[in-house]
């Protein structure tokens, strides 16, 4: 089983990417997916100067598997800007597409890359009904010249009937925050409370995991609960390849 | 055979009223169960013996399929004969269907194993589409045309970035007769018309 992780310039620029590989997986190497880390940037009130994430990427992209443009949600045209930047300086990054943006804007990169990147759908994951006839409009325009990787794409309905070629979120690992645990059961990847945690022992027994030791997951033991999350995303994965054999899940995780 | 013993000793047909329901038998048949085996059964017929002790008399395997049998009207059932102590026996018993249930699951084969079958027993659809679940094993993905049947034409409008402003009730009654005044099909219209006009 690989391990696939996303990895931000945001919180690693000043990090040694290759001893973090090192202390991290016992030499065996992990799938990477780098992006700007740029809407957490935003976020904190900090900007991402392009140029510096592209000497970040020159320095540690033979690591990656993939690493996507410097985006800016709601502003296509800087995006775009950046994608340009980057290629400048001999880079490949994933263009980046975003919810609400013109799709003339998809229309090219379908025609240019074969590898793009959905983002802005994290405040959507929530509306299947919103955001999927926008998901699936992508889709159908890319046809077959384009994979798409979905940033933030967690909501299960919206991952497990698509054509998706990866995606990544955070809020997999973030359950235990919430007195929840995510865990894979019944053919399904989700946020379960302790007391109907008691429904999935099977299932959590099948993930390497004791009822006892997802409930204290979800009372603060974020190790644990990590463990587990792991666990239920790489089963998650498996399930999903069933259908889509090419599909892959990142998990940020090593941020803090 | 190597260094394992063969403990068959034959084979035959026995009379459904002669078969002895072992009384350490410790499995129990749900409905689902039932209907499952019923389909296989109406859909193929025997493949397998039920197993009996010869020693002592009592059936090792295949309490259900003797019910079911003798349910269906049968009065014989095709049975294998052992030969065990006791001991042996009991052994036998408890770990027969647990060995089998520790098995692991290729699901691509399992996939297309399911593709290979094609019955309108309505049992066995029910089964395989149990095992399926449980197995998490699915069949392909759904197509877009039909995603889009289901879920619609995107609208654009959704994903307008929402602004939310306080203001007094006399602002908000100022803005709202604002906005009835101006021309336009919709808020949207009537907006752009109001911020192009305030530009001027």
């Amino acid at each position: 089983m690989t391990t696939r992780i996303l990895l931000s310039y945001w919180y690693h620029k000043n990090t040694d990417i290759e001893k973090l590989i090192k202390d991290n997986f016992a030499g065996v190497k992990p799938d990477i997916f780098a992006d700007s880390g740029g809407f957490s940037a935003m976020t904190q009130g900090a900007q991402i100067d392009v140029c510096k994430y592209g000497e970040w990427v020159n320095k540690w992209g033979h690591l990656f598997t993939a690493y996507s443009n410097l985006d800016e949600i709601g502003n296509a045209i800087k995006t775009l800007e950046n994608q340009n930047t980057l290629e400048q300086m001999g880079l490949s990054p994933l263009p980046v597409f975003h919810v609400g943006e013109d799709w003339g804007y998809l229309k090219n990169y379908v025609g240019k890359y074969q590898y793009i990147a959905l983002g802005g759908m994290v405040p959507y994951m929530r509306y299947t009904k919103k955001i999927m006839p926008w998901i699936i409009k992508a889709f159908k325009l890319a046809g077959d010249k384009s994979v798409f990787h979905g940033f933030g794409a967690t909501s299960w309905e919206v991952i497990k009937d698509l054509p998706w070629y990866s995606v990544d979120s955070t809020t997999w690992m973030a359950g235990h925050r919430y007195g929840a645990q995510f865990v894979f059961a019944k053919g399904r990847l989700f946020q379960a409370r302790a007391n109907v945690l008691r429904k999935y022992v099977t299932d959590l027994n099948l993930l390497g995991f004791t009822l006892k030791e997802a409930i204290s997951a979800t009372q603060g033991n974020m190790e644990l609960s990590k463990q587990i999350a792991c666990a239920s995303v790489a089963k998650a994965e498996e399930y999903l390849q069933i259908k889509n054999p090419d599909f892959r899940i990142y998990m940020a995780g090593l941020e803090s | 055979m190597g260094r394992f013993k063969n403990r068959i000793i034959g084979s035959g047909e026995e009379p459904l009223d002669q078969i002895l329901f072992n009384p350490r038998n410790w499995r129990v048949h749900p409905l689902n169960q039932q209907n499952a085996l019923k389909g296989v059964l109406d859909e193929v017929g025997w493949v397998q013996e039920v197993i009996v002790n010869q020693r002592t008399g009592n059936l090792i395997d295949g309490h259900l399929r003797c019910q079911l049998a003798a349910r269906e009207g049968a009065k014989t059932i095709p049975v294998k004969y052992v030969d065990l102590s006791e001991e042996e026996e009991a052994l036998v018993l408890a770990t027969l269907d647990p060995i089998g249930a520790m098995a692991a699951t290729d699901k691509q084969k399992l996939d297309e194993l399911f593709q290979a079958i094609n019955s309108d027993n309505e049992n066995v659809q029910k089964m395989i589409a149990e095992i399926a679940e449980k197995e998490g094993v699915l069949g392909d993905l759904p197509t877009l045309d039909d995603l889009e049947s289901k879920f619609g034409e995107p609208n654009e409008r959704d994903f307008w970035p929402v602004v939310r402003v306080q203001v007094s009730p006399d602002t908000f009654a100022k803005f709202t007769g604002l906005m009835a005044s101006t021309p336009g099909a919709n808020e949207a219209e009537k907006f752009d018309a109001i911020i192009s006009g305030a530009n001027q």
